[in-house]
């Protein structure tokens, strides 16, 4: 009887709950990463767009990435480096709300950005690869929620 | 002139509530969620299809306290984020003033405050008792067990890695309509 209170009084108090994440790579280990400029290739892309998209993806690991130091320098001392490639393929969206669209973007296309990362150590062991794809009829949308997928990968590990 | 006994009857009867008769009821109202360090609270609201059938959905903010432990968490930052739960609930009457009710479905935790597109996911197994109080409310207590998560989504787990009983408990008040 008295085990069977105290189960009933533990299910109805107050219980700790733990959110955490353990980190993709070992940032105890690979503290500083140097982004690589971005290669963009395919027919959406916007010329002159590499250096805003590596500032871009610099300042979202920055501000989720587990790395102390994120930098654009290839002369920095760092641990790792990161190399990102993305494929932006235009299409014409034919959906019934385009005239919507139409007036709210300038833009009848739908851009699928396809990003493809690397990260290798400075003697070039792979750490961690993959790739990560997002839709929009935004450009510049399509570009940042893809690197704000690797910035995700890369998220800091917490527990809270 | 009222009778001493029509005025415990009536007394009686607003104890008791009204039983589910209907064929659709609502329950709305808010609901706490029994944690240590965390504070979570927000609305729910189950649909009664029948007498034993409902949908049951949450819809809560989860900030954690000043002062307790964290890692990868900036220290005066409390907002985490938000659960968003939509289940089937399997009721059975007691009787007139109470109902147990189990339910499952799928407990959503999208973490803002962490990092914007960082989420945990839990397919929830709960049992709950629900009181029909006075005047067209009710109350409920809810004990919830993840069947399968996300890898870091851990009731009962303290800091330190303990794990006490794997389990999440919320009270509710809530509206019958």
């Amino acid at each position: 009887m008295k085990r069977a209170l105290s189960l009933a009084a533990l299910l109805v108090g107050c219980m700790p709950m733990t959110l955490s994440h353990k980190g993709n790579i070992d940032f105890k280990r690979y503290r500083a990463v140097y982004v690589q400029p971005i290669a963009l290739t395919g027919d959406g892309v916007f010329p002159g767009n590499d250096g805003a998209s590596q500032a871009y993806l610099i300042d979202a690991l920055q501000r989720d990435s587990g790395f102390s130091e994120v930098v654009g320098n290839p002369n920095a001392l760092v641990d790792v480096v990161l190399a990102v490639s993305i494929d932006v393929d235009r299409s014409i969206d034919y959906s019934d709300d385009n005239d919507d669209d139409d007036y709210n973007y300038g833009s009848e296309y739908e851009y699928e950005a396809q990003l493809r990362f690397v990260l290798r150590t400075t003697n070039g062991v792979v750490l961690a690869e993959g790739s990560e794809s997002e839709s929009s009829r935004d450009y510049k949308e399509a570009m940042e929620d893809v690197m704000d997928d690797v910035a995700l990968y890369f998220l800091r590990p917490y527990r809270i | 002139m009222i009778s001493a006994r029509g005025v415990l009857c009536f007394s009686a009867l607003l104890l008791l509530g009204t039983p589910p008769a209907h064929a659709l009821e609502a329950n709305l109202g808010v609901e706490g969620f029994l944690l240590e360090g965390k504070t979570a609270g927000g609305i729910n609201l189950l649909l009664l299809f029948n007498e034993h059938v409902g949908l049951d959905m949450e819809a809560a903010l989860l900030m954690t306290d000043e002062g307790t432990p964290r890692e990868g968490l900036a220290s005066d930052e409390v907002f985490l984020g938000f659960l968003l739960g939509l289940h089937v609930q399997l009721q059975r009457p007691i009787n007139p003033l109470l109902r147990l009710g189990v339910g499952t479905g799928v407990d959503f935790w999208p973490l803002p405050g962490v990092a914007w597109g960082e989420f945990k996911v839990g397919m929830p197994l709960y049992a709950e008792a629900r009181l029909h109080l006075f005047g067209g409310l009710g109350a409920f207590l809810r004990s919830r067990y993840y069947l399968l998560h996300s890898q870091g989504l851990a009731p009962g787990e303290d800091y330190s890695g303990q794990v006490a009983f794997p389990v999440l408990n919320s009270v509710g008040l809530v509206g019958v309509f």
